[in-house]
């Protein structure tokens, strides 16, 4: 995290919503590509835009400007997680899918549809692992879980996601 | 079945890829739409804080200029010698008192 950003933190901590806005506009692409892989491409940009004004109601408990990257992942990541156990309570996760839901035919693997087999757990943890880079520890963090949880629904994530692939293929 | 290393790398190389293509909103759209949000959620709460502040005034109000049952009327019939000719009512506040004197003939009896 840049010192540009921690000062922006700080100064949205103290109520500035233009210090704010524009720590949204630094972190926007990150987090609503993160929210994508958890509640798939058509709810992404919601997610992530209800993770951020939740994060902005929270913002006065924001301790160290410095935490504000892990802190604002936590958050976002976090909502998308309750916002896909809320679809399936609903029993409406197959529905949507199946209505918007088009594959990218420029692609050889339909990622998506293997995804959306996975648990919203294990789709973070894979996101957070292979897109961001993150630790094991910073991704517990994150998730709220231990670091063995983390690599146990990697590990599972990655079996099934390659099953899933050969299917696809055959 | 057990699972070939290439595909594992293949599915890795194809998820990173799919994770990093761009989102449809751009991020200038996105700081905008939440700061309105934001901002449109203060105006909310200021007008439910000044719609509840009205409403507790109106009943601090009413309820200050409600007489309260001792002030209210209190009605008394006084008791007469001669019950037949008049009947005296006394209706009234601690502030004021009236006095208020029916004939017989409204209840339908006879004047002496």
């Amino acid at each position: 995290m840049n010192e540009d950003s921690v000062t922006l933190a700080a100064a949205a901590r103290d109520g500035d919503h233009r210090a704010f806005a524009a720590l949204v506009e630094m972190y926007w692409l990150r987090l609503a590509q993160a929210a994508r892989s958890i509640v798939g491409p058509a709810d992404a940009d919601d997610a992530a835009q209800e993770g951020l004004i939740n994060a902005w109601r929270k913002i006065k408990r924001l301790r160290d400007p410095a935490n504000f990257e892990a802190w604002i992942y936590q958050i976002v990541i976090r909502r998308a997680l309750r916002g896909t156990s809320w679809r399936r309570k609903f029993l409406l996760d197959g529905l949507i899918r199946g209505r918007e839901h088009t594959p990218d035919p420029s692609q050889a693997v339909d990622i998506w549809r293997i995804l959306s087999r996975l648990s919203p757990r294990q789709r973070a943890v894979l996101h957070l692992t292979l897109a961001e880079g993150m630790t094991d520890s910073e991704i517990a963090d994150i998730l709220g879980i231990a670091a063995g949880s983390v690599r146990s629904h990697r590990r599972k994530a990655l079996l099934r996601a390659e099953e899933l692939t050969r299917e696809d293929r055959s | 079945m057990t699972t070939l290393p290439s595909e594992s790398r293949q599915f890795k190389q194809q998820f990173r890829e799919w994770a990093a293509q761009p989102v449809a909103t751009c991020p200038r759209t996105a700081a905008r739409r939440i700061t309105d949000r934001v901002r449109s959620r203060h105006r909310q709460l200021w007008h439910w804080a000044a719609a509840t502040a009205a409403f507790a005034a109106i009943a601090v109000g009413s309820y200050l200029l409600h007489p309260r049952p001792e002030q209210q009327a209190r009605h008394h019939t006084l008791p007469l010698s001669q019950p037949s000719d008049v009947v005296i009512d006394c209706i009234g506040s601690d502030a004021q008192v009236y006095f208020i004197i029916t004939a017989p003939e409204a209840y339908g009896g006879s004047s002496g």
